[in-house]
């Protein structure tokens, strides 16, 4: 059994923060400006 | 490739939260579940929060004070991770400290949130704004346990600034979502 690196699992837990952080930054982006999207319309067709 | 266990984990889950979200599988997901709501009504907790409004209140006190709890530890922890705070303190230290809170006050927020949801589950069953808190809190738990505590655990001091950065970045959103929507389903429905 390979015996597993201290380093390769910090560049492993390094890389995973990175993927995750990353992924969360683009999801929280794009559902906040669709929901401040939608509140813009509903104003928009409320006030004109 | 087995040296990148989390990395590949967390990949997979990018990737099935995708499918769950674009496919129909989320449209069967949320029908399956009904009949758990319907059921969380009758429970005793369900029961209470619907007879007594005073429970409901108290209980609703506890978790938004749990929630304050830990919106506290998020932003002592990652704004000392973004260097805006706390900067003569070890990082280690603050990390720690505040973690323990987080647990704590996590803990609380949600014994205190399924009693709150018991009482009014088909009502939350029916918003949308519902199902996106539960994403979040989901991602947040994910991302702390999973992603955030083992980067920070070891030698955090050797970990990359930029990356800590970028982590307290991703943190802040997630429990600000977690705590915008919290308060949606209060004006919703």
């Amino acid at each position: 059994m390979a015996e597993k690196n201290p380093a390769d699992g910090n560049k492993d837990t390094a890389l995973a923060a990175l993927l995750a952080a990353t992924a969360v930054i683009v999801g929280f982006i794009i559902y906040w400006s669709d929901e401040i999207q939608a509140v813009r319309e509903m104003l928009e067709l409320a006030y004109g | 490739m087995g040296t990148y266990t989390r990395t590949i984990s967390v990949g997979t889950v990018i990737v099935f939260g995708l499918i769950f979200a674009l496919t129909d599988a989320r449209h069967t997901t949320w029908q399956a579940l009904l009949p758990l709501f319907e059921w969380m009504e009758t429970t005793p907790p369900g029961v209470i929060s619907q007879t007594y409004g005073a429970a409901f209140a108290l209980v609703e006190a506890a978790h938004l004070i749990a929630m304050a709890v830990l919106g506290g530890a998020v932003l002592v922890a990652d704004g000392r991770l973004l260097g805006l705070i706390l900067r003569d303190v070890p990082l280690s230290r603050v990390l720690d400290q505040s973690h323990r809170l987080f647990v704590w006050s996590l803990a609380a927020m949600i014994l205190t949130g399924v009693f709150m949801a018991c009482g009014v589950a088909l009502k939350v069953y029916y918003l949308n704004v519902f199902w996106y808190k539960m994403l979040a809190l989901g991602t947040g738990v994910f991302f702390v346990f999973f992603v955030r505590r083992p980067l920070l655990r070891g030698d955090v001091e050797k970990v990359n600034p930029q990356l800590l950065r970028l982590v307290g970045i991703a943190s802040l959103m997630i429990w600000f979502s977690v705590a915008a929507t919290g308060r949606w389903i209060g004006f919703s429905g």
